[in-house]
């Protein structure tokens, strides 16, 4: 920790401005009430201010050594009986032995001297003790900034990480089925293999960038989207059919990247995976307020008893709108008929 | 000199690149033919009853029912190969006793070697009876509750949703689920349903017995250190010092 006076220029100048007035009333009272000298008055108590203002600021290295340690009270007492000893002991004869030494007739300010030592004594003791106050204040006072900001930076990182760990959860399902309809295709139809490797490709790559800039346009994460579901289409063929709606002054809203795709997903495995039909899955889009509504809705049979997921698709959906928007997005997902709608609200942001 | 009989295979597996490229696979082997393909796991189980295969490519991730449901209620079971994406099932294939397990993608010469553990098996005199007490408890650790339970119903099959039953009994080999529309013998272990079924609703109250613990409507000390319990439909079963203990753990 940086010397909270001597580092700075402005704390400075007030350090010494408070130093001249203690000198200027110790002054005065040694002229007024201890029947000093004129001369031994003024030279005193500029003395006192001077050399108590250097301790005072000496002071401050034992004291951060003291207070970094976890020292019982009796100690911690003990510690400053002695070091306030020294330092008054060290003011209270180094201002005599100086100013004697200034004074040609030094006799009249001894008697002065000793006439005041209690005075003296008493205001050591009570500079100590405001000194090693303020220290001690300066201390904490810095070591709860240094705690704000070391959470602060955790919060962030944390927030940073939590964010990055929720985007990136493809489900690997996804990934290695695909390799394997690749593998077919290059059988089949290699010209249509070389088209998914691309698709695959360019989906991962939107997947898992680690930009900054994780917001992107509306019409970016759309046709990404494309690419993943054109893959699934690959895979499952007429089975998955595809609807889509949307209103053209939403494509410039910006979104957080790959939002859409836990909702296509969750449409596709309680759509799509659970039954031997058609499957139809509609994205309506539109402005709504100061937002859009995306709204993604799928086929399913009410009467399928489901195999549970895990459930952190739309999860972790709601966690990171919660991240990126501070609750004023939401996620709601209902059953109709044999309908399944999930309803998403992003507010528009610069 | 004996003629050997051709294997017969099916594949059950919901996409169709997958199954082309397992028949393609399979074309250059003149002893195999392929008797059908099935895109779903509750035709893949009628597929099976009736064409008998020797050999099955079972996808586990399906439509209608899982590659595992399947196997659940099938009487009389071919040899198994599973193919899958992900290798979260590996361990419960194994103790399934299954031929192989082939992770997607896999190559001509990952599966030339399962085939031939296949032909193998069903080639050598020996055939073990695949698993009529390998199936249970197979789930792996930490994997989420169940939410359904497939049984066999006449020919056919019927899901009880986790949400209806009410309480299982142990019998013998066989354990009786009490549901909301009725109960099912079902083959399986207690222990099974103890560590998969949701443990915030569900409570092994004894040996024999799990109960849903709002099924129950109160507790009356029956004997020395033992408990019963006396559901809402009336029904008394025993509740052990354990079961008592597990009990009061869920309840508190």
């Amino acid at each position: 920790m940086i010397h909270p006076i001597f580092g700075n220029r402005s704390r400075l100048t007030v350090w010494w401005l408070i130093w001249f007035f203690v000198g200027l009333s110790q002054s005065q009272i040694l002229f007024f009430a201890a029947n000093c000298s004129l001369t031994a008055s003024l030279i005193d108590g500029s003395l006192s201010a001077l050399f108590y203002g250097i301790i005072a600021m000496a002071i401050w290295f034992p004291v951060i050594q003291l207070s970094s340690g976890e020292a019982k009270t009796g100690r911690f007492i003990l510690n400053h009986l002695i070091l306030s000893v020294i330092s008054v002991a060290i003011w209270l004869f180094g201002v005599k032995w100086i100013t004697m030494s200034l004074l040609q007739d030094y006799s009249l300010y001894e008697d002065c001297w000793t006439d005041s030592f209690y005075y003296r004594l008493g205001a050591g003791l009570f500079i100590y003790a405001l000194v090693i106050l303020t220290y001690y204040l300066f201390i904490n006072i810095e070591k709860i900034n240094r705690k704000n900001i070391k959470e602060a930076n955790l919060e962030r990182m944390l927030k940073e990480t939590e964010l990055m760990l929720l985007r990136s959860q493809i489900n690997p399902h996804f990934l290695f089925n695909s390799l394997n309809s690749i593998s077919s295709l290059t059988i089949t139809n290699p010209e249509k293999a070389r088209e998914m490797v691309i698709k695959l490709s360019d989906f991962m790559r939107y997947a898992l960038s680690q930009k900054e800039d994780r917001i992107v346009p509306l019409k970016t994460e759309l046709e990404n989207m494309k690419l993943y579901l054109e893959i699934e289409k690959t895979r499952f063929g007429e089975k998955l059919v595809l609807e889509e709606s949307i209103e053209e002054a939403t494509l410039e809203a910006k979104v957080p990247n790959m939002i859409l795709q836990p909702l296509y997903e969750n449409a596709i495995k309680h759509g799509v995976y659970e039954s031997v039909e058609k499957v139809v899955i509609v994205i309506k889009i539109n402005m709504h307020g100061n937002g859009l509504i995306i709204r993604i809705i799928n086929d399913f049979n009410p009467e399928n008893v489901p195999v549970r997921g895990t459930g952190t698709g739309l999860q972790n959906v709601r966690r990171r709108i919660d991240l990126f928007y501070n609750k004023e997005a939401y996620l709601t997902t209902k059953k109709e008929n044999s309908k399944f709608i999930a309803e998403l609200y992003i507010p528009l942001t610069g | 000199m004996t003629v050997k009989q051709n294997i017969k295979v099916l594949i059950i597996e919901d996409e169709e690149p997958a199954r082309v490229l397992i028949k393609h696979y399979l074309s250059g082997y003149s002893e195999i033919e392929v008797v059908g393909e099935c895109a779903d796991g509750y035709s893949g189980l009628t597929s099976i009853r009736e064409l008998s295969p020797d050999l099955v490519f079972l996808d586990i991730q399906m439509p209608k029912l899982t590659g595992f449901e399947l196997l659940e209620v099938l009487e009389k079971k071919p040899e198994i190969i599973f193919t899958t994406a992900y290798d979260e099932f590996a361990i419960k294939a194994f103790d399934l006793n299954a031929v192989d397990y082939l992770l997607k993608p896999y190559s001509q010469e990952r599966f030339d070697a399962a085939l031939r553990k296949g032909i193998g098996r069903i080639r050598s005199e020996t055939r073990e009876d695949n698993g009529r007490d390998a199936l249970t408890g197979y789930r792996s650790e930490g994997s989420p509750p169940i939410n359904r339970i497939v049984v066999r119903k006449g020919n056919g099959i019927s899901f009880i949703p986790v949400d209806t039953i009410q309480y299982i009994e142990a019998e013998d080999d066989y354990v009786m689920i009490w549901y909301d529309d009725g109960k099912a013998l079902k083959q399986q272990t207690m222990k099974f349903y103890e560590s998969n079924l949701p443990k915030d609703e569900f409570v092994r109250i004894h040996r024999s017995a799990i109960v849903r613990i709002d099924q129950i409507r109160r507790i009356e000390p029956y004997g020395k250190d033992t408990y019963r319990a006396i559901l809402k439909n009336e029904k008394r079963l025993p509740v052990s010092r354990s079961g008592y203990k597990n009990l009061k753990e869920k309840t508190a």
